[in-house]
């Protein structure tokens, strides 16, 4: 479970990127977070995986303080950031087995996945070519492999979707299922509104660092569709 | 209009590092004072060496001669850093696809990419020409026209040693691009490049001895060991319009020819010398093993290093050199001290083991890998940041890998010094702590720097690793711990004996690397953390 306390985060004293933002996101719920370019929502990713410290308010992941008590918190997370920044100088193996190695996950687990994940998005036998020889596409799949490998109880993603097939894009959304079905907290922003409408039980809508909207998909778009309701809100 | 907005736009960027003032707090304050007054500190040893020189030559008018040396010692470090540079500024940027979409001649991206290799060097270069020039015109009292020559000169003086260099860079990559293995080439190739640099520079007494006895005058020496320089001295001496305008073309001719040469090459060379490994299904082998935290990062820092070929050379220097004094002073023996200490203007009274002890102090104080290190991890900081360890691992897997790199050359160096001259065993654990104190010191100090001045979002490997603030004070740093150490144990040692100022300034060194070991593990991650991209 993820709970985000009065969160507030403003860049050099001037630009508010979020301001005293507020929500949950229960266990075995897919959780999606939209907006518009530079609304706030990489600002709140990033706070939440720890890489970025916010003004005030507190963030837990199941009842863990990311300020107090942040190898806990990210012991039970995984992050797939907005761009596939990989380490370009290692093969896809090395940095699965990278990441693998900071979260302890033991030999037998991670071969299981890493080989149930690398057929599954069809890239079983590029894990051994450098990182730097692999289009978008690829690096995010070697980056959503590294993070599926050691099995989070928090999926946190940044535009999971963006540079994937349309393979691997129904691929990662039965992952999601699958992951909220045994209970996994799984929480993403994204552009692509009919995956987020189709996918997800819950979503909030931010703007200028505000959260304008939250809460089950039927009841946020009610007879209409989610992205007529997003435009809406932009409009206002 | 397209040349100037490129320009503007390259130049933007890089000079962010100068950027400070957009809001003053007091750690802003701080930020830009340090490298101000560490600049300011090289200006005044460097004109305090100028004066020496200029004092004994003045009465006899030939304090010109301080200034041509100092001219001279400007281009040959410009053409050694040069040499590092223009692979990485040329041929490895980030925004080569963007440039190349855009319509835009291949030329104009050459011109200002050249024109960035040549700004940093005018910074490096003001360091060791504005002290000289100073102390000219304290002693000469010149008139109007050494200001504007001497402006004009200081403009041109990096362009031909620039371009020499940036020829060297498009031969080692053209030859690399056409191998498969592209990165050993290039770093094979940059191998032999240093070596003959370092043979020649050994070799320079017999050069300057046979222009001597062939010259006329010193102008005539001047003229025939650097074109450009004797032309300055004579322009100094006496204006004449002439040399003005052959000062002028020799150095710009050089500048427009590579360009338009250099351009019709330039897309197929950086196209052809990108490396990727793609291994391929056939080439599957196990390597799916549990390693701890440590050992990952520091094989993650370790692959990081050995692929990037400036980052590499930048950081060896002092390591290769360690093992060619090694091998010489195994064949010449301690002779080849004498040459060094002679080029340094040092007394050559002092026992071989002190100059050792010195030695392994140089080696150690001037390889500076942590410098670099964070801002070498651009974004991939993200990662690093979000996985479930703490910074102080990640600080001190850094800390790890120099010692896993350097460790050999020094335990090297130290070996075959052991045997040549079979000193005592207590001198024997005094270059053994020396040398691991010693790389923790630079290890320290680097990163530090680093995470006071961190240079993220760089478009190449070689503005972290040659043109970040960072890179800059871990170097002048590591001088300043260099010199001073000579000049204190050298002072002292006319009351102590030796052997106890080593003891001495050995645990000064052990206190002061290891207060700053708490330092950083304290504030230093809190630094770390801030690092946002």
């Amino acid at each position: 479970m993820i709970e985000i306390k009065k969160v507030s985060k403003t860049y050099n004293g001037k630009k508010k990127a979020l301001n005293n933002v507020s929500f949950d996101i229960n266990d075995g719920e897919i959780f999606a977070f939209i907006g518009h370019n530079g609304a706030g929502k990489t600002t709140m990713i990033k706070s939440i995986v720890g890489i970025l410290d916010f003004d005030s308010g507190d963030i837990l992941i199941n009842k863990k303080s990311i300020k107090e008590d942040p190898i806990a918190c990210k012991l039970q997370m995984a992050y797939v950031p907005d761009n596939p920044d990989l380490y370009e100088n290692m093969s896809a193996i090395d940095f699965i087995n990278f990441v693998c190695d900071m979260y302890d996950t033991p030999t037998d687990v991670r071969k299981e996945n890493i080989d149930k994940y690398a057929k599954m998005f069809e890239i079983e036998n590029n894990l051994y070519d450098d990182i730097s020889s692999f289009s978008h596409g690829m690096k995010q799949k070697v980056a959503l492999i590294a993070c599926l490998a050691h099995n989070p109880n928090v999926l946190i993603m940044d535009e999971p979707f963006v540079g994937l097939d349309p393979k691997a894009v129904f691929d990662m959304k039965n992952i999601m299922k699958e992951m909220a079905k045994d209970g996994k907290t799984i929480f993403f922003s994204t552009h692509i509104l009919d995956v987020a409408e189709k996918l997800c039980d819950r979503v909030a809508i931010i703007k200028n660092g505000d959260i304008v909207k939250i809460g089950k998909m039927k009841d946020i778009k009610k007879d209409t569709s989610l992205e007529q309701v997003f435009l809406e809100l932009g409009e206002k | 209009m397209k040349t100037y907005s490129l320009l503007k736009a390259a130049l933007s960027q890089d000079m962010n590092m100068f950027k400070y003032t957009a809001k003053r707090n007091s750690s802003k304050i701080k930020k830009i004072l340090f490298p101000i007054c560490l600049f300011s500190l090289v200006c005044i040893s460097i004109g305090t060496y100028a004066y020496m020189i200029a004092e004994k030559l003045s009465p006899y008018h030939l304090t010109y001669i301080m200034l041509s040396m100092f001219i001279m010692m400007v281009s040959v470090l410009t053409f050694i850093e040069g040499i590092y540079k223009s692979q990485g500024i040329l041929f490895e940027a980030k925004d080569n696809d963007l440039l190349f979409s855009l319509p835009i001649k291949k030329s104009q991206i050459l011109f200002v990419r050249i024109v960035k290799l040549l700004l940093f060097q005018y910074i490096y270069n003001l360091m060791f020409l504005l002290p000289a020039f100073a102390i000219f015109i304290y002693f000469e009292k010149p008139g109007i026209d050494f200001y504007l020559i001497s402006l004009l000169m200081s403009l041109l003086i990096p362009m031909i040693p620039t371009i020499i260099s940036s020829v060297l860079g498009y031969i080692v990559k053209l030859v690399s691009s056409k191998s498969k293995s592209k990165k050993i080439v290039q770093t094979l190739l940059s191998s032999i490049i240093f070596l003959g640099i370092f043979y020649c520079s050994l070799n320079l007494d017999n050069f300057v001895q046979n222009i001597v006895i062939k010259a006329n005058s010193i102008n005539d020496v001047l003229t025939r060991i650097y074109y450009p320089l004797g032309l300055y001295i004579n322009l100094i001496n006496e204006f004449k319009l002439l040399d003005l305008i052959k000062l002028l073309l020799v150095n710009i001719i050089p500048f427009i020819l590579f360009i338009i040469i250099g351009a019709k090459l330039y897309f197929n060379i950086i196209y052809n010398s990108k490396e990727s490994n793609v291994r391929g299904y056939n080439h599957k082998h196990n390597k799916i093993i549990k390693r701890k935290p440590i050992i990952s990062l520091l094989n993650k820092e370790l692959k990081r290093y050995f692929s990037s070929v400036v980052y590499m050379f930048n950081t060896s220097f002092g390591l290769l050199l360690s093992v060619v004094v090694s091998i010489f002073l195994c064949i010449k023996g301690p002779s080849i001290f004498d040459s060094i200490l002679a080029s340094y203007n040092m007394p050559n009274d002092l026992s071989i083991s002190v100059i050792f002890y010195f030695f392994i102090l140089f080696v150690g104080s001037m390889t500076s890998i942590t410098s670099s290190s964070i801002s070498l991890e651009g974004k991939t900081i993200n990662i690093t940041k979000s996985l479930p360890i703490k910074e102080e691992l990640i600080l001190k897997s850094k800390i790890l890998t120099c010692y896993v790199i350097e460790l050999p050359f020094m335990i090297f160096s130290n070996i075959v010094f052991f045997i040549r001259f079979k000193p005592d065993f207590i001198y024997i654990v005094l270059i053994t702590i020396l040398s691991l104190a010693i790389i923790l010191l630079s290890a320290v100090i680097g990163l530090i720097a680093n995470l006071k001045y961190p240079k993220m979002n760089a478009s190449n490997d070689t503005e972290v690793v040659k043109q970040s603030m960072s890179s800059m004070i871990s170097v002048f740093s590591g001088m300043g711990i260099l010199i001073s150490s000579i000049i204190i144990i050298i002072y002292l040692s006319k009351y102590i004996s030796y052997s106890i100022i080593l003891v001495m300034h050995l645990v000064l060194i052990i206190l002061i690397s290891l207060i700053l070991y708490l330092y950083l593990m304290k504030y230093g991650t809190r630094e770390y953390k801030k690092i946002n991209v």
